[in-house]
């Protein structure tokens, strides 16, 4: 078998890439789209208190998911803000996120 | 007409491989959605109004200092862990640890098939700058110049990392890839 020249490694290369793309599962074409929507109109935002509670990676991204599960919607990463922390919130085609 | 749609449009084109250079430079999704995020933000807040030819090479110069940042970031915190547990050598051998970035199925894994895997493991092993400069001249179309202003570097320094990021795929893949 002959060696592959330069440009055809390269194209084969980027059809296995290409490929790649086409087969990202449903959800994280789904993400990606909200967070293109929420990056153009960046207008919503929670703001959780934690009153005494320290503001952890571990506890924000346990009420991140909390959120994101049982209201259906993808949150932005979350920002501090003081002791307490912000979520944007993507605001629309969030509803069939899956579980 | 909404004066985002020439933004929206830029972004629906450029988010998907975006998101794939993200996932295959951190070796994990949730890193990679949350750095393409950060992107498409930045760009909108701080760029919308340069013009559009620009909005390529500046999107990817924000995903990749975003990238390089975390790097650093787990870098320093790998490093802390193993001060922690000295024994524990398993953030020392990065392809064995690099977790798979897909959200592999038994359905997905057959259908992406061995060369696919191949040539993700090829790429993990890429240095950052090479994985770089090759991803955003071999598939997402840069030229140099553009390259060179993603990489924050002199089109010199993406010519030499583009070269050197050939061989080396070629020689990780082999002969007969794909």
């Amino acid at each position: 078998m002959n060696r592959m020249t330069e440009n055809e490694f390269l194209s084969a290369i980027r059809l296995h890439l290409d490929k790649s793309i086409a087969q990202l599962d449903a959800d994280i074409g789904l993400r990606l789209d909200s967070m293109r929507e929420q990056a153009l109109n960046p207008s919503k935002k929670v703001v959780v208190d934690l009153g005494e509670l320290r503001a952890t990676d571990k506890l924000v991204q346990t009420i991140r998911t909390n959120l994101e599960h049982s209201a259906s919607v993808y949150i932005h990463r979350w920002q501090p803000c003081g002791n307490n922390f912000a979520f944007s919130l993507i605001p629309s085609k969030c509803q069939c996120l899956p579980d | 007409v909404n004066d985002s749609a020439p933004m929206d449009k830029f972004l629906r084109a450029v988010q998907s491989r975006a998101f794939r250079i993200a996932q295959i430079a951190m070796g994990n999704t949730a890193d990679a959605l949350d750095l393409v995020q950060d992107a498409m933000f930045k760009l909108v807040e701080k760029y919308a109004d340069r013009p559009e030819n620009e909005w390529m090479p500046l999107f990817y110069r924000i995903l990749n200092s975003r990238i390089n940042d975390l790097h650093r970031r787990n870098k320093v915190r790998n490093r802390y862990r193993s001060w922690l547990s000295p024994l524990d050598d398993e953030f020392e051998d990065r392809i064995q640890t690099a977790p798979d970035p897909r959200n592999q199925t038994p359905e997905s894994e057959t259908e992406i098939g061995e060369s696919m895997d191949k040539l993700q493991e090829a790429l993990n092993i890429l240095p950052p700058r090479q994985q770089q400069a090759f991803l955003l001249r071999a598939w997402e179309g840069l030229d140099v110049r553009q390259t060179a202003a993603a990489m924050e570097c002199a089109e010199g320094s993406v010519k030499t990392h583009y070269s050197r990021a050939i061989p080396s795929l070629r020689e990780q893949l082999g002969e007969h890839w794909p």
